[in-house]
């Protein structure tokens, strides 16, 4: 039960991707905020990702809905609300809903290189366990990756001043000072220091990081170069040299021709007959 | 003097393998079965030895292609010498590893990608719900898929990284539905083969008529496959959009369709009635 001082209502601030990018860090750091109040959900108190909007792709989202959703918010007077699913950024239908059920709600993306957020999400999977369609799972990732067209869709229906973009790279390489970046984005006290914050956590961090075959590396490099392209000029404090896939186009140098990480490999064990 | 065509028999021991002539390579629901099987009855065109959509190059994204591989992709297309071979795939051209592997095996391969009005696919997807072995968790890729395959621009780029642009034939379902004979030729005269023979059905489906004799076998046939999953037959009318959706897929198709026109110079806006206030912004 909700306690009586709580009042319920639309979120302050939803993540909306993307996945495999250190959303689950940063929410669960900036979920100890005293100011700031993670979503109630349904199977537990504190939740990360409501996925509230995953079905509306196939039916209407009406005024119970609505009512519904704000009914996951609950916070103490002077908190704020919010929550955060790294789909709602590559659903096409989410923008518009999220503008009808939470139309003053500020939103926080976070991106990491499209190839490393492929890798991380599904190169694993697609390779060591049998999958049974696993091109639905394969394409589904690049789509994730499709960055410029997602933060496009966003800005279509939130005021660019109501969206923050993180870079992961940049947030792992300073923490505390894009940790007060996003403070001061939402409007809760900067002053807040949490004591875990260099500890990352989530799917993000999982050490597998399979080697890409040439193939496919140059078909994913090449297929969402165009993106990061179009999202630099958007992002104008988006860090390219961050990005190992991309660095050469802030460099100004030849794309990579395979998978960097090929060479980073450490040596075959040797045989201990 | 057109000819009676009818279907061809069974592969000889004769015939000779080798990469596709011809491999459609898009667009999910926009009519490729259709056009694909007045193809196969022309008499100098075969279609692969088993099945028409081979699906080949989707398990290329669990493991790397191998020569092995192309060889048994080769294999698939026995024809009778001089005889044009090709499949045609919905997915080669949205999955974005396909078509630089479609490029190895088929290096010379007439590429077709057959579209259509993107937020009528849609409501095909809506109407037809998942795909048969579809887990609840897949629904949404599903819904998500419908709206990412409908940007055909994206698309042609995918193929554009691999192949030349003389190597693609795009065409436009609504195009084929209003004129089929006139589309049919343009397609054999882009594949390279005699374009003095039609199929019977074709010539008796002219026009609105055979617009509307197409969108009835599709649905019945859409109807008998619900009825086998043992699913409730969808409603007699088909689902309409409902305003956040289609202001959501039209805010995401509009600069795509722009793109697509400006690739496509004979893409009919017209015939794409959300999009066809785009018409003169590609015109200039």
């Amino acid at each position: 039960m909700v306690k009586a001082t709580n009042t319920t209502g639309p979120p302050d601030f939803i993540g909306v991707g993307a996945q495999r990018s250190g959303t689950t860090w940063w929410f669960r750091t900036l979920s100890g905020h005293p100011e700031i109040r993670p979503a109630h959900g349904r199977r537990r108190a504190k939740q990360k990702e409501l996925h509230f909007f995953d079905r509306f792709g196939a039916r209407e989202l009406t005024d119970a809905d609505i009512a519904e959703y704000h009914a996951l918010f609950p916070r103490k007077p002077g908190q704020i609300a919010g929550e955060c699913t790294p789909r709602y950024m590559r659903d096409v239908w989410v923008a518009p809903l999220l503008r009808r059920a939470a139309p003053d709600a500020k939103l926080i993306v976070m991106l990491r290189d499209p190839v490393e957020r492929y890798r991380s999400g599904v190169q694993h999977q697609l390779t060591r366990t049998p999958q049974r369609l696993p091109e639905r799972l394969a394409s589904d990732a690049v789509e994730r990756g499709r960055y410029a067209l997602q933060l496009e869709r966003l800005q279509a229906f939130f005021p660019p001043e109501r969206i923050l973009v993180l870079q992961y790279e940049q947030c792992r390489q300073d923490a505390p000072g894009q940790f007060r970046r996003t403070l001061r984005f939402l409007g809760v006290d900067e002053g807040y220091d949490p004591a875990d914050l260099h500890q990352a956590r989530g799917t993000t961090t999982e050490a597998k990081k399979d080697v890409l075959w040439q193939d496919l590396y140059r078909a994913l490099q090449g297929a969402l170069e165009p993106q990061v392209q179009q999202l630099a000029a958007l992002v104008p404090d988006l860090d390219l040299a961050l990005w190992p896939n991309f660095a050469h186009l802030a460099t100004g140098g030849a794309p990579p021709r395979e998978d960097p990480r090929a060479h980073r490999q450490s040596p075959a064990p040797t045989s201990r007959a | 003097m057109l000819e009676r065509l009818t279907a061809r028999g069974h592969a000889h021991e004769d015939d000779v393998t080798g990469p596709p002539d011809f491999v459609g390579v898009g667009t999910l629901n926009s009519g490729t079965q259709w056009w694909h099987s007045l193809l196969l009855r022309h008499p100098d065109i075969v279609g692969p030895r088993d099945r028409r959509e081979l699906h080949f190059f989707e398990q290329f994204c669990t493991r790397e292609m191998t020569d092995a591989d192309i060889a048994a992709y080769h294999a698939a297309f026995p024809r009778p010498r001089g005889k044009l071979a090709g499949e045609w795939t919905p997915r080669y051209a949205y999955d974005v590893w396909a078509p630089g592997l479609l490029k190895r095996a088929a290096p010379d391969a007439k590429l077709l990608l057959l579209v259509s009005d993107p937020l009528e696919r849609y409501r095909d997807r809506l109407e037809q719900g998942p795909e048969e072995g579809d887990e609840a968790g897949d629904e949404q890729i599903f819904m998500a898929d419908a709206s990412a395959r409908g940007r055909y621009a994206v698309q042609l780029q995918n193929l554009l990284r691999s192949f030349d642009r003389e190597q693609i034939l795009v065409l436009q379902q609504e195009q084929c539905l209003r004129d089929p004979a006139g589309q049919y030729v343009r397609t054999l005269r882009f594949l390279g083969v005699r374009d003095d023979v039609l199929p019977v059905n074709l010539r008796a489906l002219t026009g609105d008529r055979g617009a509307q004799a197409y969108v009835a076998v599709r649905r019945r046939l859409g109807l008998a496959r619900r009825r086998l999953r043992g699913r409730t037959p969808p409603a007699t009318i088909r689902p309409e959009l409902w305003p956040d959706i289609e202001l959501a897929l039209r805010t995401d198709l509009e600069s795509d369709v722009g793109e697509l026109c400006a690739l496509v110079p004979d893409i009919d806006l017209t015939l794409w009635p959300a999009f066809a206030h785009l018409a003169g912004a590609a015109a200039r």
